[in-house]
């Protein structure tokens, strides 16, 4: 058949371009005699307005398509035997792939071939010999959270049709994902960041016969990250096999983009793989690679071919087109900008009004719902330890102090092997009394931030002579005389202060000397940065006078939250911090007695602490490996915050019927970290906890508070009012600083009747 | 394009569009709603574009009430719901405006999707010409407002994302032509 038109659909060209109009043009180079008919949904899809098209087939919004009409109508179009469909818009290749079948004329996958490009594309990755990227399907907040804190680079919300977004924390992909839902319909899922070189390789095939591809690596990058200018080369020789047997396996027609990275070392990832041609096909077209020209006149690649090595894109003002005019500014709504949308023809609404056919995924509907029960269950565990509710008043808070001395025992069968370690536990993390007293028992030491902490570890039975003192307030509030075993300085005018102090008379005994570490690319308000010259040279010479002093010897100290930065952040900044033990050991003229690591470590990475030290040891200050000082862990809430349960009762629904939000009488005073961390919540039902699976319905605190949102994403069909909740995980900072927020109170806590 | 005299008086023939109350509280409700989110937005030019959005593009069938408009998935509207509540927000706001209609062009191949939508929900399909459409806009300040599409336009001639205005008139006033189709006018 000598195609005599082509119809061309995705033809908006703006700052993030469907690839209709570069299809266009590169016909246009390859066949003058071709007719090209553009096909869009809106005057807006700028490409229709280019004299490169002879004609244009114009139809209504997606959000006005009646699909029946649209079957008939294209049916129209592809009515004469000299015409084929070229289509550009990914969700428009699927409701074809759907509504038509294979069809000689419509040049785009099938139904069958687009199982291949089912988010994230594993398969493809395996069969073309690549890496994909690591996924999670289970949008519960709290593997969201485990998820992102475990991907170092940072991680992609993908919606099942389109759309991705960067997201920054648990909270922000929980509202990217619910954003992808809304506006397209489908689910989503959660991507790893791959860092490196973006790249992409464009292919074109009929019925499973590769026809011609080519390699592209993006030069320069839009804001967006869409190809402004890209180098263009063939595709080497395993990678072209490859791809052709895929291509092959899935009897795939028409164009086909692979998005990748390319990392520093050369590893290829497969992001996505897009059922068109990409938009810098025409890129590719004017280097010598035509491959809009090759699917139409199913022409396999010139072998002797020469590329030129790359292209870049230029602004184009063009006029007009009379036939469709240009419809004036749209207003928005609240004084906003409505920006040029890369979908003009609202191809949003073909996900929303649920016209396209369901995507396979990786995991089907009933292995997601066991992901679902078992992340709502994992967490906690907590339900099995805690008694019935009884006639208590509401909301009260339960010790599980089982838990305390589970998570002691695991963390010390981490740190088994890894020399001699003392364990600490951070008195601000819980400063219960059966807590301090297990901490004792099991051979721990405390870790206080003030002179009042000081003193009730003390008291407890954890001595001060064997405690460690840190942060910025440590000397308060003040007293004549400390004795303790270690303390930590966070800055050079507190170590200068210090001085002064014991000028003054100030009677200070301690072991040990130290300075905290601060983070080198992470902002901390703690910490001396010991990178910077001249703060190393001068607080060498402060810490060497005042271990004299004091007759102490030395120590450093590393601390940042791990739960925020994830282990493997943790590690690097950890041992990156802690190389200055090595100048500095060379200025003060001996090795530092200990290296005290610690910070916040989220409970679901107990099992990582091992690694995360091992690797601190192997990569961190030569001194830790030559000279052996005693290490000392501070884990934090890791810790203390499965050790802690808060039984509270639903006063009320406040939607109507089943499910929907429930007010309780536990409020953000009682739970501080209940807006900001996911909490195990469980039913009771009369005789048994009963974990809450995930679902839509959040737990609303009883105070006048916006933020008082104890918890979200929970299925709620089963809590009626006067029913028992219990959020498990309210060790920790949940415990330590509750507060008696509207309880009226005030007086009482102020010291007044 | 030429504009037929009796393409004019068909669209004359379609009455204005007024939401109507049953003055029970399954109106009174809807259009309390509909009204207070109006009255949070600071300006009319914002409480006129938030309108689409409020009421997604749809069959309607007249004459309507407040309570019918309210779907399983939100509120739904025509360009005369959107051009009765644009003038409601204009009143709210006492910006002086008459209401108006258009004889648009359609793009060839939208009214067949418009129809068959139209006709799955049983709503009159009069609006809906062979090529030329009725819509229904206001006449504010001098200037034109589409309600349906948040734009200004400059009258008779000009492109809206529907189609063009090949002629326009105020509510009781005489049509204005598009030039470019008023030479071939056939009365």
């Amino acid at each position: 058949m000598r195609v005599g038109t082509v119809v061309i659909s995705g033809m908006h060209s703006g700052p993030n371009p469907s690839p209709g109009l570069g299809v266009a043009r590169s016909l246009r180079l390859s066949r003058p005699d071709l007719r090209l008919v553009g096909l869009d949904y809106s005057p807006n899809s700028s490409g229709l307005h280019s004299d490169v098209l002879d004609g244009m087939v114009r139809l209504p919004p997606w959000s006005e398509i009646h699909v029946g009409t649209w079957v008939e109508q294209i049916a129209q179009v592809l009515e004469p035997d000299d015409t084929v469909l070229i289509p550009c818009l990914d969700l428009e290749v699927r409701l074809l792939a759907s509504a038509f079948g294979p069809h000689d004329r419509v040049l785009s996958p099938t139904k069958a071939a687009l199982d291949i490009v089912r988010k994230p594309p594993v398969d493809a990755a395996r069969q073309l010999g690549m890496a994909s990227s690591e996924y999670e399907t289970d949008t519960s907040w709290s593997t969201v959270d485990q998820f992102i804190r475990r991907s170092p680079h940072g991680v992609w919300v993908k919606g099942q049709h389109y759309e991705a977004f960067r997201a920054y924390g648990a909270l922000n992909a929980l509202a990217l994902g619910d954003a992808i839902e809304q506006t397209w319909g489908g689910g989503w899922h959660l991507e790893a960041h791959v860092p490196g070189q973006e790249c992409g390789i464009a292919f074109c095939a009929v019925n499973g016969r590769l026809l011609d591809a080519v390699f592209m690596t993006k030069a320069m990058l839009t804001a967006e990250g869409k190809t402004w200018a890209g180098e263009i080369s063939e595709l080497d020789g395993t990678l072209r096999t490859r791809l052709a047997e895929l291509v092959t396996d899935n009897l795939w027609t028409g164009g086909g983009e692979l998005e990748l990275i390319r990392s520093w070392d050369g590893e290829l990832t497969l992001m996505e793989i897009n059922p068109r041609l990409p938009a810098w096909i025409h890129g590719a077209s004017v280097c010598g690679a035509n491959l809009p020209a090759a699917l139409v006149e199913l022409r396999a690649a010139d072998p002797d071919r020469h590329l030129s090595p790359g292209f870049t894109r230029v602004v184009e003002e063009i006029s007009v087109h009379p036939l469709l005019g240009l419809p004036p500014f749209a207003w928005a709504p609240d004084e906003s900008q409505r920006l040029a949308s890369k979908h003009p023809s609202g191809m949003p609404l073909l996900g929303q009004r649920r016209l396209i056919p369901k995507m396979q995924t990786d995991l089907d509907e009933a292995e997601q719902a066991d992901c679902q029960t078992a992340a709502a269950t994992s967490p906690g565990g907590f339900e099995h330890l805690l008694e019935p509710p009884g006639n208590a008043s509401t909301p009260f808070r339960r010790i599980l102090l089982s838990l305390f001395t589970e998570q002691v025992q695991a963390l010390q069968v981490q740190v088994q092997g890894l020399g001699q370690v003392v364990l600490a536990h951070s008195m601000k993390t819980c400063s219960q009394p059966a807590v301090l007293i297990e901490a004792a028992r099991l051979g721990m030491i405390a870790e206080a931030i003030s002179l009042a902490e000081l003193e009730t570890a003390d008291r407890l039975g954890l001595p001060a002579d064997q405690a460690i003192l840190n942060g910025p307030a440590k000397w308060w509030p003040a007293r004549d005389r400390v004795r303790c075993w270690a303390f930590f300085a966070d800055s050079v005018a507190e170590l200068r202060k210090l001085h002064l102090m014991l000028d003054d008379g100030f009677d200070l005994s301690a072991d040990i000397v130290g300075i905290r570490v601060a983070p080198i690319s992470v902002p901390s308000r703690f910490g001396i940065p010991l990178h910077d010259a001249k703060v190393m040279a001068e607080t060498a010479r402060l810490l060497d006078s005042l271990s004299s002093r004091l007759g102490a010897r030395w120590g450093l100290h590393f601390h940042y939250a791990q739960s925020n930065l994830g282990a493997q952040r943790w590690e690097r900044e950890c041992s990156a911090a802690l190389k200055a033990a090595d100048p500095l050991a060379d200025l003060l003229g001996h090795a530092p007695a200990i290296l005290d690591v610690g910070g916040g470590w989220d409970v679901d990475d107990t099992s990582l602490i091992g690694a995360s030290l091992e690797y601190v040891l192997a990569h961190g200050p030569s001194t830790a490996r030559n000279d052996a000082p005693l290490l000392v862990l501070e884990p934090g809430k890791l810790l203390t915050q499965p050790t802690a349960a808060v039984v509270t009762q639903v006063l009320s629904r406040t939607g109507s019927g089943a499910g929907g939000d429930v007010v309780v009488d536990a409020a953000l005073g009682d739970i501080p970290e209940g807006p900001h961390r996911p909490h195990p919540v469980a039913r009771f039902d009369g005789r048994h906890w009963i974990p809450l699976s995930p679902g839509r319905d959040r737990v609303l605190g009883r105070s006048c508070m916006e933020a008082d949102v104890l918890a979200q994403q929970l299925d709620l069909t089963q809590v009626g009012d006067e029913d028992y909740l219990a959020f498990g995980m309210c060790g920790a900072y949940d415990t330590s600083m509750a507060y008696g927020f509207g309880l009226g109170n005030a007086p009482r806590q102020l010291g007044r009747p | 394009m030429t504009i037929s005299a009796s393409a004019l008086e068909q669209i004359d023939r379609i009455g204005l569009s007024r939401v109507a109350s049953h003055d029970r509280a399954c109106c009174y409700l809807v259009r309390h709603g509909v009204f207070a989110q109006f009255a949070s937005h600071a300006n009319a030019g914002s409480a006129l574009a938030a309108i689409p959005e409020m009421f997604r593009w749809g069959p309607v069938r007249w004459p309507a009430h407040w309570c019918g408009l309210a779907k399983q998935n939100g509120l739904v509207g025509d360009c005369g719901v959107h051009a009765d509540v644009a003038s409601a927000v204009l009143e709210q706001f006492a910006i002086p405006h008459t209401r108006g209609r258009v004889a648009l062009l359609a793009p060839p191949l939208a009214s067949a999707h418009w129809r068959a939508v139209w006709q799955e929900e049983e709503a009159s399909d009069t609006w809906i010409g062979q090529t030329i459409v009725h819509h229904e806009v206001l006449h504010v300040g001098g200037r034109w407002w589409d309600p349906s599409g948040s734009r200004w336009f400059a009258g008779e001639g000009a492109s809206l994302a529907s189609g063009r205005v090949l002629a326009i008139r105020e509510d009781n006033g005489q049509w204005k032509m598009d030039p470019a189709s008023s030479e071939h006018f056939k009365p």
